[in-house]
């Protein structure tokens, strides 16, 4: 491990070229992945991911350079490079020595087991159950597979401010792909159970042995769903899982990149009515237990929760450094990354609608003819975001009538957002995934209560 | 360029209890430049050396490991006491020298710097600008990486292979009437001074055109030509229906058709080691098995797999040199030997887009698409796909749609295709860049599109 007199040598470096703030992420990972594939266990993988990145900002100019080899001569030459691309016309002498002051703050996710501390035969029979429940549903299933993943990351996080913080970040996670038929007709699938926590995520078989039967019931109840002819309704999300909706349509969005860069029908409108006066819409790092949620965010900032719409007002955005600095606001704590090969950059957390005051079933009830969607797959976002109902419910006459197949819901989020109608009281939270942008996989979660709007286009093919 | 002289060493010296192992070193060197109102507003360079191990006893078991400090026999032995996890019965099986790639089949590296790179990113941004008056920002990015490949295996495989790769990114914003729009263009070569400037730029300004004007709309099934910008979306996904891995599985639509036609004449697929349109090539895979270049759809007709060496020796064939790691985004590292496509595309026609708008004469434009992971099931073939797109009537363009569906299901796409356009193009796939994808636009009989009725 370097000293801090090393590791303050390796930022004077970097900023030697007239950079006026310089960050060094550190990042040691071990992963395990065990694979199962048709009741065989096919073996397990040991993952070490080792590396360094080194950040300099001048003003709104950044450079980011990183490598795997993270001796102190190599970041020294790396820091000297990053310095050198700077571009700068300054050349100032090394600052004066760096007094680091170290931050340390409650883990969010305690850890009980280590994943290291439990040898392989107990986690392959976590997979071996996973791989019995969903079998034992009874469904036609043509192919299984089941993957376990445990991910123990160490990251140390020192700038030229003299912070130097450090977080230990433990998960573990089940992904189940089935493809999934009636003989005649088959679709694939896939889903996760994931857990910010050691291997005690898996302590209570019930846990994880009922996620893969249900996935599997569901998935195999869409085989008959029927398509639907193209309209405009109500749509009914459901609560916990279906806020990626909230993900898709405002919270890419309301990230400082797309804003500074003007790919956002956000820029520039806080203070503004932007939704419905029903919606509240918070994004929090800082929540114990979530699988969204650290201590610090990987520039060393401590989480926080950040309130984005309240009453439908556009209040703020999300922030890292230097998207904070494209926009003359400070960091919300959102500096995230996949890895140390990533510069960070602002990304959501916990994602989540606030509850309402309205009642559940009345939104339902209430409908004629509507959509109850009752799983979100995933989606994209943008000016025009997109979210796949994975599993979803024709409403008719107040009544939850057929299921239907194969719908993508999409839409520009700032139209979407203001025709919010109903807000129900009870939050439900989301177990979690990931999502994919600038700055990598980030683990997130997007949660909401029961939620209405009041009319989008909708259809599949019809027939 | 990848040091592997202890691993080398390490897999002549095996201890008793492996029978055998194999070392797959990949190598990732990139410096990068963005500019944006005439100033370089990032750079960024980066090294990585990824070492995949993979060692058999009674059993094979894996590792990947980025500590390059970390001493090649203990590395191999980790992964030969990883094997012990497994219940297969069965060893997977590695090359052997004879039947694989040896040797340097290319051996260059990145020579341009950081000041070449502003210098074209600059000049490019300008040259943007200055193209249409409405386009009031943009950001080039131009990087260069090294990309190299070293496999070798205690049955004595040693090849290796390094080479450059220039890619452009850009991203636009136009104000048209008091509104925003955006657009995006990518584009990779072998030779930084053959990045297709001039198409960048005529593509971008059709891209914010496609965008313009508003009319009426009304769910249907209409005549449609897709752009190769949306076909390129779809094979990010479709791809997945020639991979051994999944057609052996039963995950695949297309099971149990091989040999069948499953499309119209007019569509043929290929999957090639190098392309002129990309940067990006591939003469041997991650088990070192040469790349193959090969027809999957010949005319229609279902005609072959990409295969690993573990997918080949199942169906009784030989290896295409499709062995590889990263297939699709997950939220681990991708460790696990699959099948992925090297530079794999539809193959062009004849017709300009005009050409095909003209053929069509009344229907629909789909100019973009999104959410190229959620929106195509594999297994059933089914797709719903999120797309914007401009109405056409007697071959020109109209007004353009939005928050558009397209839908239906793939094989019905494929026997619906009437026409191919030559305008192919070709990308690396989003954040992996571990394959390329192409399309040319094309011209179906009829698709089923929904969206919001307006007008």
């Amino acid at each position: 491990m370097l000293t801090n007199g090393e590791i303050g040598n390796i930022l004077k470096y970097a900023l030697s070229s007239g950079g006026d703030f310089a960050e060094i992420f550190f990042e040691d990972r071990d992963e395990n992945n065990i694979k199962s594939s048709d009741r065989k266990m096919r073996g397990m993988t040991s993952v070490k991911i080792h590396g360094a990145g080194i950040y300099v900002l001048c003003g709104v100019k950044s450079v980011y350079v990183y490598n795997n080899n993270t001796s102190y001569s190599a970041l020294i030459d790396t820091a000297k490079q990053a310095a050198e691309l700077l571009s700068s016309l300054k050349k100032v002498p090394l600052k004066d020595e760096i007094v680091f002051s170290m931050e340390k703050y409650k883990s969010l996710n305690p850890v009980m087991l280590y994943p290291s501390e439990v040898n392989c035969i107990e986690k392959q029979r976590v997979v071996r159950e996973t791989d019995l429940a969903a079998r034992s549903t009874g469904a036609d299933i043509r192919q299984l597979n089941v993957d376990y993943f445990d991910t123990d990351q160490r990251v140390l996080i020192v700038n030229s401010e003299g912070l130097y913080t450090e977080d230990r970040r433990v998960t573990s996670r089940l992904r189940i792909q089935a493809t999934v038929g009636d003989g005649v007709r088959y679709m694939y699938d896939w889903d996760d159970y994931t857990k910010p926590m050691g291997f005690e995520a898996f302590r209570v078989k019930e846990d994880y042995t009922e996620f893969a039967s249900s996935f599997i019931k569901a998935f195999a109840g869409k085989i008959n769903a029927m398509s639907v002819v193209p309209c405009v309704v109500p749509v009914v999300f459901e609560a916990g899982s279906c806020g990626t909706i909230w993900h898709e349509s405002c919270g890419h969005p309301l990230e400082a990149s797309a804003i500074a860069s003007n790919r956002s029908e956000f820029t520039g409108l806080i203070g503004q009515q932007v939704a419905s006066p029903k919606v509240t819409l918070i994004d929090d790092g800082s929540m114990e237990g979530m699988y969204g949620s650290a201590s610090i965010d990987d520039e060393g900032h401590k989480t926080q929760k950040n309130i984005l719409i309240e009453n439908g007002i556009l209040k703020g955005y999300l922030c890292d450094r230097l998207g904070g600095r494209r926009l003359s606001m400070p960091s919300t704590g959102n500096g995230r990354r996949q890895n140390y090969t990533f510069a960070p950059s602002a990304r959501m957390s916990n994602t989540y609608l606030a509850p309402g005051n309205d009642d559940e079933d009345e939104m339902i009830r209430s409908v004629d003819q509507g959509l109850f969607v009752t799983r979100i797959g995933g989606g994209n976002g943008g000016r025009e975001f997109s979210v796949e109902v994975s599993e979803g419910y024709w409403i008719k006459n107040g009544q939850i009538d057929y299921q239907v197949k194969g719908l993508m819901l999409n839409g520009k989020g700032i139209d979407i957002i203001k025709l919010v109608d109903r807000v129900g009281r009870k939050l439900v939270p989301d177990k979690g995934g990931f999502c994919g942008s600038v700055s990598g996989l980030c683990c997130t979660t997007s949660f909401q209560p029961r939620m209405r709007i009041s009319r989008m286009s909708i259809g599949g093919e019809g027939r | 360029m990848i040091d592997l002289i202890d691993y080398e060493k390490a897999l002549k010296n095996l201890t008793k209890e492996i029978k055998e192992a194999e070392v797959n070193a990949e190598i990732h060197e990139k410096l990068s430049i963005r500019v944006s109102g005439g100033q370089v507003i990032s750079t960024g360079a980066s090294s990585i050396t990824e070492i995949f191990v993979r060692a058999s006893g009674e059993s094979t078991g894996y590792m990947y490991t980025q500590n390059l400090e970390e001493p090649a026999k203990d590395v191999i032995f980790r992964a030969f006491e990883n094997g012990g996890c497994s219940n297969t019965g069965k060893l997977d099986v590695i090359n052997t020298r004879d039947k694989s790639c040896s040797g340097n089949p290319a051996m260059a590296v990145n020579n341009k710097g950081v000041v070449e790179l502003k210098k074209i990113a600059e000049a490019f941004e300008n040259e943007i600008l200055k193209s249409d008056p409405e386009i009031v920002k943009a950001e080039v990015e131009i990087s260069a990486s090294t990309i190299g490949m070293h496999v070798l295996n205690s049955l004595g495989v040693n090849a290796s292979y390094s080479y450059p790769v220039y890619e452009a990114e850009v991203d636009v914003m136009a104000q048209h009437e008091g509104r925003e729009y955006n657009a995006s263009w990518i584009n990779t070569s072998s030779d930084i001074d053959k990045l297709d400037k001039g198409f960048a730029i005529d593509t971008i300004r059709e891209s914010l055109k496609n965008q313009y004007g508003k009319g009426p709309f009304k769910p249907g099934s209409y005549p449609a030509v897709i752009s190769s910008k949306v076909v390129i979306n779809m094979m990010t996904t479709l791809w997945q229906l020639f991979s051994g891995v999944k057609y052996l599985e039963g995950s695949s639509v297309l099971c149990g058709r091989l040999g069948k036609k499953i499309g119209s004449d007019v569509l043929s697929i290929s999957d090639i080691s190098k392309h002129q349109k990309t940067g990006y090539i591939y003469p041997f895979d991650c088990e070192g098995s040469r790349g193959k270049d090969q027809k999957l759809i010949s005319k229609g007709r279902f005609e072959r797999l990409m295969h690993n060496l573990k997918t080949s020796s199942e169906m009784g064939t030989g290896t295409t040199g499709n062995a590889g790691r990263r297939a699709l985004l997950s939220g681990a590292i991708s460790t696990d030997i699959t099948v992925i496509p090297k530079n794999i595309y539809i193959e062009p026609g004849e017709a300009s887009v005009d050409g095909l708008l003209k053929n069509m004469d009344e229907g629909i434009y789909i100019t973009d698409s999104y959410d190229e992971f959620h929106s195509i099931n594999i297994g059933s073939g089914d797709f719903n796909i999120p797309c914007r797109g401009v109405m056409i009537k007697k071959g020109k363009k109209q007004y353009a749609v939005a928050a558009l569906n397209i839908c239906g299901n793939i094989i019905d796409l494929f026997n619906n295709i009437e026409e191919v356009g030559k305008d192919l193009m070709m990308e690396p796939v989003i954040m992996l860049k571990s394959y390329c994808i192409g399309g040319p636009s094309i011209r179906l009989k009829s698709l089923q599109v929904n969206g919001k009725q307006k007008g």
